[in-house]
């Protein structure tokens, strides 16, 4: 089962990686990232910051929704992690679970503005993230497990740059 | 109490104690002698430093250089009671030391950490050849 999905550009960096462990106890990482996945450096990379006893793949999207589909995943503790909202969306797409979409990291960039202090968003990021909170995903806001959750409605009303179009 | 000394060639003492400090925070029980940097001499500095402790005081001498002259003036206070000399140092290894117990020194702690420390040291390239990065079979 597939326990939340993270989006993080970052994809997983070795704070994160356990700290949500130790909260989820998962056992295997999915990362579903177009990009990553066709970079074999990139991927080993990765490799190092997952934990000892996790399982790992970084595939692009299509691959890893045909992974999370697989049986043999029903059984194991599943964190999945994408870089983008647009990503999650492609991939929720493909996949009947609706897990908890967790809005983690996304770094500062250019023609991006700031929804929460981890966060810096551009309109297309929220008009993914509308629509992901509008199919009915729980949408929630927090970078580590020890920082505060915040739901997403709460920080979309605070948010009045750069989102509306 | 436990204190720790980082003790090196220039300012690799002040520079690793930094970087430490980025990823746990201020460690005020560290101090650093930055050897060959200023007009006071090693072993006066030293000697200061030891002077300022108390009989109670367990101190983690940590060296840069096993064969070093910043090594070897610190041989001299491992004959002071609850002083343990370490040379060789790395971050893994400091990170590893500075959450341990704070009230005294963990030998046994310390020698696991010692070796672990050790094991941080790899040649990437070499590791990266052999790497699987998908551990689905499917």
């Amino acid at each position: 089962m597939i326990l939340k999905i993270r989006i993080d550009d970052r994809l997983l960096h070795g704070q994160v990686a356990y700290s949500w462990k130790s909260a989820l106890s998962y056992d295997a990482i999915v990362i579903a990232s177009d990009s990553a996945a066709k970079d074999e450096v990139r991927k080993m990379a990765l490799k190092l910051c997952c934990p000892d006893g996790v399982r790992l793949a970084t595939r692009t999207v299509e691959d890893a929704a045909e992974l999370l589909r697989n049986p043999k995943l029903k059984s194991m503790r599943v964190f999945v992690i994408a870089p983008d909202p647009e990503t999650v969306c492609r991939l929720t797409g493909l996949l009947e679970e609706k897990p908890p979409i967790n809005v983690g990291g996304m770094q500062m960039r250019e023609g991006k503005t700031m929804f929460s202090k981890a966060v810096y968003v551009d309109s297309t990021d929220v008009e993914y993230l509308d629509r992901l909170a509008e199919q009915g995903y729980t949408v929630e806001v927090q970078e580590v497990p020890a920082t505060p959750v915040y739901e997403y409605q709460s920080v979309r009303k605070k948010y009045k740059t750069g989102g509306n179009t | 109490m436990r204190k720790i000394l980082i003790a090196t060639h220039e300012k690799y003492a002040e520079g690793i104690r930094a970087a430490a400090e980025l990823i746990l925070g201020p460690q005020p029980e560290v101090s650093v002698i930055c050897a060959y940097t200023g007009e006071i001499e090693l072993s006066r500095q030293l000697e200061n430093y030891f002077s300022a402790c108390t009989s109670e005081d367990e101190v983690l001498v940590l060296t840069d250089l096993y064969g070093g002259s910043v090594n070897q003036a610190c041989m001299q206070y491992t004959t002071r009671p609850g002083t343990h000399l370490v040379t060789g140092i790395n971050l893994a290894l400091l990170i590893q030391i500075l959450t341990m117990d704070k009230e005294h020194i963990d030998i046994e702690g310390l020698r696991a950490a010692v070796e672990e420390a050790k094991n941080q040291i790899i040649y990437v390239n070499e590791v990266m050849k052999e790497m699987v990065t998908d551990d689905f079979g499917f």
